[in-house]
């Protein structure tokens, strides 16, 4: 169907820096939903989509990407700055699901979202047959997020899994864990992944030729470790993925990116960055 | 005192386990059971020695095939007692098994070691030997000096009061609101819209359902749209509803401005009545 991408200016809607519509909510619901481990977003729109960022600690973010196909509509006016707010995702998640609908195959709540710039609230109108809610959600200074540059040049190592055999191994894991141990081997090629708590170690290798993974690329062998406090904030999202990209830089930083399908076949990513546990060696 | 009564309709079984299944939900300290030769009055108050908040009152003619009621005096012919409705509700679920539902159930004022309401289930069974399963479930007795405490007030009648089919809706559009603030703004008005609103320092949030049946509405001379709100203490209402194990038909909100809200459950003949009185900001 087509999809109205808008940058001129339009004199109904100039009022307006972003004008977006979905017709169902479900769409973006569980996107935000699977990175709702903090109670602030920030959201970034650009000509190519809407980016949600959630970051907590410093140390771990998270970010939902959104393009234009996703949208039966989504109008962005040209401005010389970035059009770009932040709220409380807590109170956004709670309008979005207000018919209850998210995650029930009832009939489908359409969004519409308008924002008309810095300091104005984000104006969001939910409609489910024929019952409208209008909400109206205060925007908050967006705060500088940190820049997790990973760019190609440093990146070692990537694999590329299937989630679902991915999602019963992170599920197994036991709560109380402290690190989890990410190790690429090239020689007998192996993922060996390795948690610790005070419980006791776990250990799970999954070799190179298994069903599970569909890309292998390890120049050197590599470990890193993160906290799992940290870790399983990517979880959710990996919960509602259908395969997932790690890969790691030569400082350890995890970069996972969640291919996400939904039920109109449209693919939407998530990534998530996470900075390594470093040893006090 | 005297009182004993046998039900053989399935429905008016049904019909009592679901208010009893309901007033155990919304964890009253006590239900008031209140018999007469005309009614069976379960009643409800918010805290002990406060008035009744809740009561339904239902026609022994529907409940009962056989009765015999000898009250506690010939002036006063009722029998008042206090009793958990959680017990109630688990001795008449009791009455359905795998071959069907209880040829019939009686109940039987007792003493057994103590006042009790006993309830005996005669059960379908293959062989020929009839299975009966007997519930006591323990009372307390009120004397009739402490009656006027448990009879419900007349409520007056409502400045506007309308009727909502779509329970499940606003049942999940008020426990999204309750998430979002503790108070909650329910206006109606005589054209048949229905909102329900709150207010956080996070914003704005309304929901609009429009073309309610206006059940009472106060006439107005010049014509124009009579409008009532008042605010309400968002958990009592969501507690409701959440209770709710009535197979709800409809509700009808009736509104008195600006003191109380009458919510009325109703399923075929059965009307449950809630008050919820209006706070101030």
């Amino acid at each position: 169907m087509p999809v109205q991408v808008s940058t001129t200016v339009d004199a109904e809607e100039s009022q307006y820096q972003l004008v977006f519509r979905m017709d169902n909510v479900k769409n973006i619901y569980h996107l935000l939903k699977a990175i709702n481990f903090h109670p602030r977003a920030t959201c970034f729109a650009t000509d190519s989509g809407l980016k949600v960022s959630v970051e907590s600690a410093k140390c771990c973010q998270a970010n939902a990407f959104i393009q234009t196909e996703i949208f039966q509509e989504y109008t962005l006016q040209p401005t010389d700055e970035s059009v770009s707010f932040s709220l409380d995702l807590n109170v956004l998640l709670e309008c979005l699901d207000i018919f209850g609908d998210a995650n029930s195959n009832s009939s489908p709540t359409a969004l519409m979202l308008r924002y008309q710039g810095y300091g104005h609230p984000i104006q969001l109108l939910l409609e489910e047959e024929d019952v409208v809610t209008d909400c109206s959600i205060r925007t908050l200074e967006v705060e500088e997020l940190a820049n997790f540059d990973f760019t190609s040049d440093d990146v070692i190592n990537k694999i590329i899994l299937k989630s679902e055999p991915l999602k019963e191994i992170f599920n197994a894991i036991e709560p109380s864990t402290d690190i989890v141990e990410l190790n690429l081997y090239s020689n007998e090629p192996i993922v060996k992944l390795r948690t610790v708590g005070y419980m006791g170690e776990v250990e799970i290798d999954i070799s190179k030729d298994s069903d599970m993974i569909e890309l292998f690329q390890c120049e050197s062998d590599s470990t890193s470790k993160y906290k799992y406090c940290h870790f399983k904030q990517a979880l959710k999202a990996l919960a509602i993925s259908q395969k997932v990209s790690i890969r790691t830089d030569d400082g350890g930083l995890l970069c996972m990116q969640f291919m996400i399908k939904n039920d109109y076949g449209h693919i939407c990513f998530i990534e998530f960055h996470c900075l390594p546990v470093v040893d006090d060696d | 005192m005297k009182f004993r009564g046998k039900m053989t309709d399935a429905g008016a079984v049904r019909q009592l386990t679901n208010l009893a299944s309901t007033l155990a939900k919304m964890k009253a300290a006590s239900v008031t059971l209140r018999l007469s030769k005309d009614l069976s009055i379960f009643s409800m108050c918010e805290e002990a020695g406060s008035g009744v908040i809740c009561w339904c009152a239902l026609e022994q003619g529907q409940l009962f095939t056989e009765l015999t009621l000898e009250g506690a005096t010939a002036e006063h012919n009722q029998i008042c007692m206090h009793l958990s409705p959680a017990l109630v509700a688990s001795a008449l679920t009791s009455s359905k098994n795998a071959l069907g539902v209880a040829n019939s159930v009686k109940l039987k004022l007792t003493n057994k070691k103590s006042p009790c309401l006993t309830f005996q289930i005669d059960l379908p069974s293959i062989g020929l030997n009839p299975r009966t399963c007997i519930h006591d479930v323990p009372i307390t007795l009120i004397p009739r000096s402490e009656w006027p405490l448990h009879e419900h007030p007349e409520v007056p009648i409502p400045n506007i009061s309308i009727r909502v089919s779509s329970v499940k809706k606003v049942r999940t559009v008020i426990d999204r609101l309750r998430k979002l603030s503790s108070k909650l703004n329910i206006r109606a008005s005589s054209n048949g819209d229905l909102c329900l609103r709150t207010e956080t320092d996070a914003g704005t949030f309304a929901t609009f359902f429009q073309h309610m049946p206006v059940i009472q509405s106060e006439d107005t001379n010049d014509g124009n749209v009579q409008t009532v709100s008042l605010w309400i203490d968002a958990k009592k209402i969501a507690q409701l509803l959440a209770s709710d194990q009535l197979n709800t038909e409809y509700l009808t909100l009736g509104l008195i401005d600006d003191r109380l809200l009458h919510v009325i459950l109703t399923q075929n003949d059965m009307h449950l009545h809630y008050l919820i009185a209006a706070i101030s900001l």
